[in-house]
Parts: structure tokens; sequence; C-alpha cells
């Protein structure tokens, strides 16, 4: 045996500097995305006349605090929320391709939205006035949540979940909720259907301190919960017997999987609609560089999720300033080449 | 010691084991042997709560339902009898994770030296999934005897279990993985391994058992089952043991068909 002639790689050492080099660009791109956008409010005037201890303008306060910034915080959870789900079910799956989409959970939280948005006027007044802006999130908060529990139901016997039922199941789910959108869309307004339009195409533009503090804190949980699944999610790359033998409590972790995925998604789905790739996306070209071990992956997931997030925002505000394309489309501009070349690549692999 | 007893088990409605009594000494191998399909690896399954079963297993005495994942997996580890890996983990990736309950610095060398024992010592950095089908399964047993390096903790014995670790092995590597169960049972810990090949269990093994259409035919030392109407009953044709007075260990040489038994 020729051993050890090349020194061993090890890519653990690899992935924990990540961590550093991912932090320090989601700083830059942050500050990046402060100082970008329509209005030509300054950052930089901003930050030297509150170290010259002068106010800030109206305006200034208005672009940087209550437009700027909640949007900067809310694209940071949202890419975060997006990549870290899209890990923990491809880990849960044992599939590189799996992805919220793909098991209807980001359908149900999409149902929830369109349903708040075209049968919302539908509702008792003292209801509309308890929960006002908060209608669409909780509306598609709660969608995401009551399909994952549905599929959950009919995917799991005696403890057991099955893998492959849950995926047909999530295509079912998927189809049902695609549909009964399709009659609410029937139904809509016009009004209502540039809303749904709006919506659906995907969107931080919106973004507001309200929509930061319903969204954020549910996102943050999640990912600190998925963050502790690393070791469980590798097992499982064995299949759910050997992870089993290893010592992995097989069930706890698949639940823990499941509700994490269910949180962050139906959050990040209700404040911003149907940004697609991230999920996919992020954890391939991770596992690309540093490989497949969840415990470090997770972590950057959250880290490029977020940046990559904030790149295709500040792109959608620019491009066409002053107007701006939904952050979806560049995303999906940017994010289904690399999704079919992951599928070109894997085309010899057909194993599930 | 590993005790099963009545042990009834079944995969979808159809019953494969039909009540099998099994018990396995710390210190000794013990290789389940019988003709394809008969139950081998269900029993195998049953013993590590894969497959739904009635019966009991105790595991050193402990009653394998109240104990816990991880209590298991630090006094058992289980070889499948293929493993397909999901995302493309180096070969040393896939060892350490049997060190799945942290590395300390006092066990950080044992995935290298796992490696080096299966022959796998150049292997470390190569992918898993481009690996031949016999590198695998002793990359996976190497992961295994992670779990369990040390054969008795605490004077209790540690368990391998394994489902045919050398079916698909060549004569060499079947050779220096039996000899590394040997070793792993001579120092105390315990060894039950399916086995596909009768000369190589014979020459090995301390307790045979065979399975035949889900029941336990016999068992006991390989003298008493390497005989010629045992073997013949359980494979469903004419068998001839050979067991010369030098070597003093049986053998089968194939022979043509010498027709079947009714
Ligand atoms: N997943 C399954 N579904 C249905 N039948 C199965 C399944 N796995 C095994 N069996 C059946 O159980 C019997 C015993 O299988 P097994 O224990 O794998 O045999 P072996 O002794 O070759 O390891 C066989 O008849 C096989 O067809
Ligand atoms: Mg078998």
């Amino acid at each position: 045996m020729i051993a050890d002639i090349a020194p061993p790689r090890d890519r653990r050492r690899t992935a924990r500097q990540a961590h550093f080099w991912l932090a320090g660009l989601l700083l830059i791109v942050g500050i990046t995305s402060l100082a970008i956008g329509a209005s030509g409010t300054s950052l930089w005037s901003a930050l030297h006349k509150l170290a010259a201890g002068h106010p800030l303008t109206q305006m200034e306060q208005v672009v940087l605090w209550d437009i700027r910034m909640p949007r900067l915080i809310l694209g940071v959870c949202v890419g975060a929320s997006l990549a870290v789900s899209g890990a923990v079910m491809q880990g849960l799956f044992r599939n590189p391709l799996a992805d919220p989409g793909l098991v209807g959970v980001s359908a149900g939280a999409g149902l929830g939205a369109i349903m708040a948005i075209v049968l919302g006027g539908l509702l008792p007044v003292g209801v509309m006035a308890l929960v006002g802006y908060w209608l669409v999130p909780l509306a598609a908060f709660l969608g995401g949540w009551g399909s994952t529990m549905l599929l959950y139901r009919v995917s799991t016997r005696r403890g057991r979940t099955s893998v492959a039922t849950m995926l047909l199941a999530g295509i079912a789910l998927g189809a049902l909720a695609g549909a009964l959108s399709g009659i609410l869309v029937y139904m809509a307004d016009d009004a209502q259907l540039r809303d749904l339009t709006f919506w659906g195409l995907g969107s931080l533009a919106g973004a507001t301190w309200t929509k930061v503090l319903v969204a954020c804190p549910v996102i943050v949980t999640a990912i600190v919960v998925a963050a502790s699944l690393g070791n469980g999610l590798n097992g499982l790359a064995f299949g759910e017997a050997t992870a089993a033998h290893m010592g992995i409590p097989v069930q706890r972790v698949k639940n823990a999987a499941i509700l994490t995925v269910a949180a962050a998604t139906g959050a990040a789905v209700a404040v911003s609609g149907g940004i697609g790739f991230i999920g996919i996306v992020v954890p391939h070209l991770l596992r690309l560089a540093t490989g497949p071990d969840h415990q470090p992956l997770l972590i950057n997931a959250a880290l490029l999720g977020a940046c990559l997030l904030l790149i295709a925002d500040v792109i959608s505000r620019v491009v066409i300033a002053p107007a701006e394309l939904p952050i979806g489309i560049v995303t999906a501009i940017l994010g289904a080449p690399v999704f079919l070349w992951i599928l070109l690549r894997r085309r010899g692999l057909v194993d599930l | 010691m590993l005790e099963a007893t009545n042990i009834r088990a079944r995969i979808g409605k159809v019953e494969i084991l039909h009540g099998i009594d099994f018990t396995a000494k710390a210190g000794q191998i013990t290789a389940i042997v019988g003709p394809n399909g008969s139950g081998k690896s269900t029993l195998l399954k049953a013993i590590t709560d894969e497959v739904d079963f009635t019966g009991v297993v105790r595991l050193n005495g402990q009653d394998t339902v109240t104990m816990h994942p991880w209590e298991l997996a630090t006094q058992r580890g289980v070889l499948p009898q293929a493993t397909m890996l999901a995302f493309p983990f180096t070969v040393i990736e896939v060892v350490r994770m049997g060190l799945l309950r942290g590395i300390s610095d006092e066990r950080a060398d044992i995935p290298a030296r796992a490696l080096s024992a299966v022959g796998l010592g150049g292997y470390g950095n190569r992918f898993y999934q481009e690996l031949s089908g016999g590198e695998q399964q002793r990359a996976q047993l190497a992961r295994v005897l992670c779990q369990v390096w040390h054969p008795i903790v605490d004077r209790t014995p540690r368990w391998l279990l394994l489902d045919e670790p050398v079916a698909s092995l060549d004569i060499g590597h079947q050779l220096l993985v039996m000899q590394l169960m040997k070793d792993f049972a001579s120092r105390g810990g315990g060894v039950v391994a399916v086995m596909h090949d009768l000369n190589l269990s014979a020459m090995f093994a301390d307790q045979m058992a065979i399975i035949k259409a889900g029941n336990l035919l016999l068992s006991g030392t390989p003298g008493v089952v390497m005989q010629d109407d045992v073997l013949s009953k359980a494979y469903g044709c004419t068998l001839k043991v050979n067991t010369p007075a030098a070597a003093g260990q049986s053998y089968i040489l194939p022979h043509l068909a010498l027709g079947h038994l009714p």
C-alpha cells in the first residue's frame, strides 16, 4: 500500500475557515446593501454626520433606518432560512435535489398567502382589525405548517417516517395546493391579481420593521435548532437503520428537521413570496467546496444564503433603477442554470 | 452474551422468521449460515431492531428494547450487507463517523488505524462512492470497528454484528477480515457474522447456526454442523464434507450436481 504520500486532505479545517470568510463577505455585502438604493441617500455622509454629532435629515432617517435597514435584516434572515431549510431537507431525504419547494411546504405556504389576499375581505371586520397587516404572513405561515403536518401524518407509521412516501405525498400535496391556488386566482379581481403576481415572484421590497419582528425570531430559532442537527443528518446519509446503529436518535432528528423546515420556510415564504433556487444552489456549492459534513455545512449555508440573497436584492434594485425587479426573477435567472448544471452532472447517477 | 428468544419477524404481512432461539457468547465468533432467502439477514435485523419482531433480545443481559440508541451504539457495531451513501464523503470521513460521540485526543488516531486494519491504509482521501463493492464493505467495516474499538470496556464485552462481511471480498482480504474478527473475539469481544462461505465459517467460527426457511435447523460447533446430512438437508442438494485428520478442519469440495434431494 502506498500510504501517506500525499498529506491528508482534511476538509474539516477548510469548512471551519469558511465560517470566517463567509461572515466577512456577509459584512461587506450588508454594508453595500445599506449604501445602495434608488433614493441617492448616502450611507457615508449619514455616518459622517453621526460621527460629527450632527442630526440626520428626515429623509436620511427614513431611507436608511425605515427602508434599507429592515430590508437588510429581512434579506439576511430569508436568505439564511432558504439555504438552511434546503440543506436540512436534503439531509433528511438523502437527496441533494430535495428542497422545501419539492415536498409541498412552499406550495402550502403559498396557498395560505393567496387565500389571505383573495378571501381576506370576507373575514369579519373584528378579525381584520386584529390581524391587520399580519394577515398574509400569518396565513402563509399556517399554510406551510399545516401542509408539513399533513405530510408528516401521511408518511409516518408507528413512529417511522418513510422518505419515499413523504416525497410522493409532497408532490401530491403540492399539486393540490397549486390547484386550489389556481381556483382562487381565477376568483380574484384585478387589484388582487396584481398583488398576487407581485407576491408570487418574490420580493423584499415590502420589508418593514413589522415584518422583521414577525419573521426573524421564528427564522433565527429554526436556524439555531437546525445547526444542532449536523451529526444526526450525517448519520442519516448512511440510511435510517445505520444511523440508529451509530447511536443517533433517528426519529427525534427527523421530527426536529421537519419542524424547523416548516417554520423557517413558512416564515420566509410569508414575508418574501416565492424566492427559488437558494435552497438548492447554496448547499450544493458548499458541498463541492468543503464537503458534505452537515455540521459546518449548515452554518456555512446560513451565511452564504444570506450573502447571495442580499447580492440578488442589490442587483434587483440597480438593474432597472429607479424601478426594481422582483428578487425571485434574479435568483431564478442566476440559480436555474446552476440547478440544470447539477442535474446534468448527476445524469449518470439515477439513484434516489 | 447475546440472547435472542423466540424471534418471530415479519416484513409486510409475511412472517419471515418463525420463532428462532439464537445465542452467541462473547469471546467467540458465531456464524449464521443458510441458503439464500432463508432469513439470515432478517434474523440479524431483528436482533438489531431494524424489522418488526416479537420475542426478546438481550445484549449483555439487558433487554435491547429498553436501551437508548447511544447506549446500544456504545455496546455494538452493526455492519449492513451493503451501504449506499447519499453524499460524496471521503473514506476517512466515513470511518470517522464511527466516532460520532466526539473525538477525544486519545481516540483521534483510531480511524486511521481501523482503515489500515482492513487493508485500506492509503484510501483515506478517496471518495467512498468511487470504491469497488469490496472496498466499500471494508471501509464500512472500519467505521464499525471504530465504534467498538476496544472489545471490552468496564468488563462488559462489546459486539460486532456483521452481515456478510466477506462475501464480496477476494480471498486475501477474506482471510484478513476473518482474522480481524478472530482477533476481536480473542480479546474478549463478541462477533456474530452472517456468512456465505461454509468453508471460511468452519475455519474461523466457534459456533455455527444454520437457518432454513425462517427456522433454526441446527446450531453447534463446526464439527457438529459440518455434516453431510445436515448440510444436504439445509441446502437441498447432496454435499460431501471432508475432514482431513492433519488439518482437523472440515471443508466442502464442490461436486458436479450429485442430484437434488426431494
Ligand atoms: N423488504 C422485503 N420485503 C419483502 N420480503 C422480503 C424483504 N426483505 C427480505 N424479504 C424476504 O425475506 C426472506 C429472507 O430474506 P433475508 O433475510 O434477506 O435472506 P438471507 O438469508 O439471504 O439474508 C426472503 O424470502 C426475502 O424474499
Ligand atoms: Mg442476506
